[in-house]
């Protein structure tokens, strides 16, 4: 382990790829060992990864379902919209919405790493990056989502798996929930979950 | 959640964040004192001080840690696409 001393002389890896083992590392074995619950972990990253971002794609999302003009332009050049809302940054600079409709359920993967949509998600979530995500999803879609999101679709409804990459990072703009009509933006934005937007999920009903 | 609050946008990567909820996590569950990453540690030294406060504390040990690490790397090179 190489250890350096940053300015306040706190102590730091210097290698990223080893940092990140590290910690993976101390994560599980503190779970091993029952000095915390894997839940607990990760329930606190959820938090902080919703705090952080997926409730900027919701308004994304919400902004969409509420002006016509603005979905329109969002389909066409997901990036330009999003950034309208001031939505953008590093891992978003190729970004495309897709549009799911009642005969079509869009779903997102990355099959060589975990490449996401960084300023509209937040930070990917640990299954997201995991290789049996990335494989089922491709192979057999339609049981993964029921399998491991409890998303049953209609055999009526085609499943269209997108794989993101470093050039081009996909998210889902989910159909708007029924009895949704008056709702304000900001109320509508409190139904889009993270999984709504990868595509292994629903949004919340009103 | 935890006693230490990170702005929005203060994890960098998602390793910040693992540690992050890691040593909150310990925290809450009493195996950590509180403030173990204190608030003005730099978020590069949190996995450091989140070992040393688990070797210290009679928790882990550095050479089950090395054989942790091999373990995920061992995986990671498994995985890792031509």
């Amino acid at each position: 382990m190489s250890i350096e001393h940053g300015p306040a002389q706190q102590p730091y890896l210097v290698d990223e790829a080893e940092v990140e083992l590290r910690v993976k590392a101390l994560e599980s074995l503190a779970v091993e060992k029952g000095l915390v619950s894997g839940d607990a972990v990760e329930r606190i990253a959820r938090h902080y990864e919703q705090d952080v971002g997926p409730m900027l794609g919701a308004r994304v999302v919400a902004r969409a379902w509420t002006d016509p003009a603005f979905k329109v332009r969002l389909l066409s050049d997901a990036t330009a919209a999003c950034a309208e809302l001031g939505v953008a940054g590093l891992r978003g600079e190729h970004l495309r919405a897709l549009e799911d409709t009642p005969e079509v359920h869009n779903v997102v993967v990355c099959t060589l790493c975990s490449c996401y949509p960084w300023p509209v998600l937040g930070l990917p979530p640990s299954w997201y990056k995991s290789p049996e995500y990335r494989a089922r999803i491709v192979l057999e879609p339609r049981r993964t989502l029921a399998d491991d999101f409890g998303l049953v679709l209609d055999d009526n409804v085609v499943v269209r798996v997108w794989d993101s990459n470093s050039e081009l990072r996909y998210f889902v703009l989910p159909e708007p929930p029924v009895d949704a009509a008056g709702l304000a933006e900001d109320d509508l934005g409190r139904l889009v979950t993270r999984e709504a937007m990868i595509g292994v999920g629903r949004v919340l009903a009103p | 959640v935890s006693p230490v609050t990170p702005a929005p946008g203060r994890f960098e990567t998602p390793w910040h964040l693992r540690a992050y909820a890691l040593a909150a996590a310990l925290e809450e569950a009493g195996s950590l004192p509180t403030d173990a990453l204190p608030p003005g540690a730099s978020s590069a030294a949190w996995p450091v001080l989140l070992e040393r406060l688990l070797v210290d504390g009679g928790h882990l040990s550095p050479t089950e840690i090395d054989a942790e690490v091999a373990h995920h790397a061992a995986r990671v090179s498994r995985d890792v696409h031509p």
